[in-house]
């Protein structure tokens, strides 16, 4: 392990944490160096230094009127919520979401909420596969718990906010959709000085609950981070699972949903954009762990200067889970001559009564359609920005939020300077 | 269950490997079990062969001792290396007239069904029988195109300069373990060469076999199609069955030099209790085209990639596969197209059928370099699993090194469509008429490029293969 980490001892940094859970911090720190880095194609993951982080708990305070640096990333809007440091410094949220629990770990241990408690302790008893997953647990700095009860249904979406600013962010985001529930969510991930990342987030979906869930990553330059979402659901159980990468730095992302219901449904619509000479690994993966479960997995990615993609797609289907179909869609578009772009389509099929397809196309912006855009009156920049916006669709639509629409499409803009 | 029951009897009928006899003969010279570096010196010296194929022969050895298993597909931690023979002689010398042949193993031809008659068609046949080549003829026609088609032992003897010019220089030494071992054992295999501008229009055909009890077979073949040249080669396989496992680790070496076409058609069928580690690369110069037409029936264990390495402007490589698991088979083949010039295209169509428990995966590469500007390259895998004890996995690895390039990939998995065999019920075929309709329609694409006899064979044996998959 890294300096930092030694130097920073664990009852210093996590002051508000019980004996117990130090000692299972301290359990699973010794857990880290037995375990290894996920495997990520010809990526080595030991280069990167995604393990060398400087954690320690911050305290912050509610505001009603944000802060200048903040608001600049989060418009007026209703329901949103936003946790700084693992402080909750804002939440507007409409009458609707009573009895919608919505508690970060340090307000649970202020409040002694038992029943929170017992599900934040989760990260920190669990048993992780690889070196990245131990590290969240072990170093936690920030955690957040939404918890929607039975037959609760929320028409409008939340918005969270997760920003990190006075030191790396280690964070864990629980989502459990209860029974009959139908509820979304736009998650935006954001940093306001240089730090590292660990972020895992964990959904479960149990029966016939709906979720929206989109997560959109704008971290800032030379911040390396480690982002996993794992998805549960339950029988009869449906997700919308989307995903926009925009982050400036070496970004892993792993994104697991396993369908564990008869039944269940999920639609991953990821979308990724690399520039620069930025490295993002990028794997969504879709688990058939029950009969008559649905998953379909769309990636879109653009790729620029030297930026290296790697996206990893596989749909995976065991053995008796018959009557499934995993579908998968990923096309790149790449506008540079010194990029590189690795994308793998994969199925793994051990069953035989399933429907199981995918497709795969990297190349240029489509000539036919500029030439089509250019007859039309418009300069070649203007339809390749129409042609790769629409290439964003299968996400845009997907985001119930103005300001984090506009702000998605003004980074990609940016970002294509165009 | 009833279903797996019925299987299971009908496998036990149809499950004996169809060319499962084996002819006594006795072995003129063998280097005995296991391999060590005397074992190559032996080899070497025993075909006389000059010092820098020794050179070559060693410097393979110590990279195939040093080096580790594959880190993907199926696992090979049981083969013992040294539990094989790697050099075995069984006459003394190549014969080239069919009367010469030693009737014990002209009997074993025949069960196999190679017909004399068919020789006339066929341009050549090369036959090789256990690891040096017994007969050998070739039509004078070929000669006197100035055709070279040799078994690769005398190609080294007569064309020297030639020869030293080409081999390993596609698959080189220390290319990876197999074809390491391959090199430093070879034996036997075939050496073709055609010279500028001359179309072969028959196909050259050869057959292999591997006959003695847990030997190991090594054969190397090399084809060089100069510029603007063309040929079809057929390799075939059959091998009787064995109780102990038998290990068949071939390099195929294929120069097509500018404006040259070769198509390299198989269709392997090693009885089920032999491990197949081949490597076949083809380096494609200048608007030249490579094809390979590949079958997979056979063998238990099976690690097959056809590689098209299109090194010169507008180069053109396809490749057409089939793989068909059955009970403990694991076929894990594939394709490789390796873009490294402007204008290059390439095609892969691969169809896998599982059945029985069988395992088949498809593992594939398509790189475009950055050179490869306005390079194309287009796949399509569909696969078909036929009962619940079968598996598939579909392993692309796509990559893209600039903006004017494209690669589009496809893949299926699924069983046997249920509106297809509706259809074909009501018009008064039984399930399993239908099923096998079905399948020889799915494997079309590749049939329809074999040889007419191959292509006949070929439905036999899957038929034979797909007895009983219907309860």
């Amino acid at each position: 392990m890294t300096e930092q980490i030694f130097r920073n001892s664990l009852k210093e940094n996590f002051y508000l944490d019980s004996e117990t859970i130090i000692n299972l911090r301290q359990k699973q720190l010794d857990n880290i160096k037995q375990i290894d880095y996920p495997k990520i194609g010809k990526i080595k993951l030991g280069k990167i230094y995604l393990e060398n982080l400087n954690v320690k708990y911050n305290s912050e305070k509610t505001v009603k009127i944000l802060p200048r640096n903040i608001n600049n990333l989060v418009d007026d809007e209703n329901n949103i919520i936003i946790i700084k440091d693992g402080n909750i410094i804002y939440n507007n949220l409409d009458e609707e979401y009573t009895g919608v629990e919505i508690i970060s770990y340090f307000d649970a241990l202020q409040f002694k909420n038992e029943n929170a408690l017992q599900i934040f302790n989760n990260n920190f008893i669990k048993e992780n596969n690889n070196k990245l997953m131990a590290i969240n647990s072990a170093y936690q700095n920030s955690a957040i718990l939404i918890n929607i009860p039975k037959n609760k249904i929320v028409k409008s979406t939340l918005k969270l906010h997760i920003i990190g600013e006075n030191s790396d962010l280690v964070h864990h985001t629980y989502i459990i959709s209860g029974q009959n529930s139908e509820f979304s969510i736009v998650e935006k991930l954001d940093n306001l000085k240089r730090i590292d990342v660990n972020y895992v987030s964990e959904v479960v979906i149990e029966e016939n609950a709906k979720l929206n869930y989109i997560g959109i990553d704008r971290l800032s330059e030379k911040t390396n981070a480690f982002i996993e979402r794992d998805c549960l659901v339950k029988d009869n159980g449906s997700v919308i699972y989307a995903l926009g990468q925009l982050n400036d730095g070496f970004t892993v992302s792993n994104n697991i949903i396993n369908l564990a219901g008869k039944n269940a449904h999920c639609e991953s619509r990821n979308i990724l954009f690399t520039d620069m000479d930025n490295i993002h690994a990028v794997t969504v993966r879709v688990n058939h762990l029950a009969p008559y479960t649905v998953g379909t997995i769309i990636n879109h990615g653009i790729v620029k200067d030297k930026g290296y993609l790697h996206v990893d797609g596989i749909g995976k289907i065991n053995q008796g889970m018959n009557q499934s179909n995993s579908q998968q869609h990923t096309n790149i578009i790449n506008l540079s001559n010194s990029a590189k772009v690795y994308a793998n389509p994969y199925l793994l099929i051990d069953e035989y009564d399933v429907l199981a397809g995918h497709g795969a196309t990297i190349g240029k912006v489509d000539d036919e359609q500029l030439y089509y855009l250019m007859s039309r009156g418009l300069s070649k920049n203007e339809a390749e920005k129409l042609i790769i916006l629409g290439f964003l669709y299968p996400l845009i639509e997907l985001i119930d939020s103005e300001s984090i629409k506009n702000s998605f499409i003004q980074t990609i803009e940016s970002k294509l300077s165009i | 269950m009833a279903e797996q029951k019925q299987n299971k009897e009908i496998d036990k009928i149809v499950g004996d490997y169809k060319y499962g006899f084996k002819t006594e003969t006795k072995s003129v010279f063998n280097t005995g079990k296991g391999l060590n570096e005397e074992v190559v010196r032996v080899i070497s010296k025993r075909k006389n062969e000059p010092e820098w194929m020794l050179d070559i022969r060693l410097k393979a050895f110590h990279h195939f001792a040093n080096q580790p298993d594959p880190s993907f597909g199926p696992d090979l931690s049981d083969i013992d290396y040294d539990n094989y023979t790697y050099y075995i002689k069984s006459t003394d010398r190549s014969e080239n007239n069919w009367e010469d042949v030693p009737s014990e193993i002209k009997e074993t031809f025949d069960k196999l069904g190679i017909p004399e008659a068919e020789q006339k068609f066929l341009a050549g046949v090369s036959t090789q029988f256990e690891s040096e080549v017994v007969y050998h003829s070739a039509l004078k026609e070929l000669e006197d195109l100035g055709v070279i088609f040799l078994d690769t032992d005398s190609a080294l003897k007569e064309y020297p300069d030639l020869f030293k010019e080409y081999f390993a220089k596609s698959v080189s030494a220390t290319d990876n373990k197999f074809a390491a071992l391959n090199t430093a054992v070879w034996s036997g295999g075939s050496f073709i060469y055609v010279p500028k501008g001359i179309k072969v229009e028959k196909p050259l055909q050869s057959y292999f076999r591997i006959n003695s009890e847990q030997m190991g077979q090594f054969e190397r073949t090399l084809i060089i199609v100069d510029e603007g040249a063309s040929v079809h080669y057929v390799e075939g396989c059959t091998a009787p069955i064995y109780s102990r496992d038998s290990l068949h680790a071939a390099v195929v070496e294929i120069f097509v030099r500018e404006g040259g076409y070769c198509r390299y058609s198989t269709v392997q069928n090693w009885a089920n209790n032999i491990i197949n580690l081949v490597t076949k690369r083809a380096l494609v110069d200048k608007s030249a085209h490579m094809e390979w037409i590949d079958g997979n029936i056979g063998s238990c264990v099976n690690m097959k990639y056809p590689a098209c390495v299109l090194r010169g402007e507008g180069a053109k490589g396809t490749t057409v596969s089939i793989a068909f698991a059955g009970e403990g088979q694991n076929q894990d083949t594939g394709a490789k197209m390796i873009h490294l010039a402007p204008h290059t295209s390439s095609t892969i169509i691969s169809k896998s059928i599982s059945r029985g428990g069988g395992r088949v995966n498809y593992r594939g590469l398509v790189n475009l370099a950055k050179n490869a500007k306005n390079a194309k390259s287009h796949v399509e895998c569909d696969t078909i699993i036929l009962d619940g004890l079968s598996k598939s996995d579909t392993i692309p690895t796509n990559i893209i090194n600039n903006s004017d390039a494209q690669i589009e990939h496809e893949a299926t998995v699924s069983k046997v469509s249920e509106d297809q065999l509706f259809y074909l019920m009501s018009r008064g075929l039984t399930e399993s008429q239908a099923t096998e309709m079905i399948i020889m329609g799915f494997i079309e694409p590749f049939a329809k490029e074999l040889p007419m006899e191959y292509a006949v064979e070929l439905n036999q044996l899957l038929k034979l293969n797909m007895e009983g998959s219907i309860g």
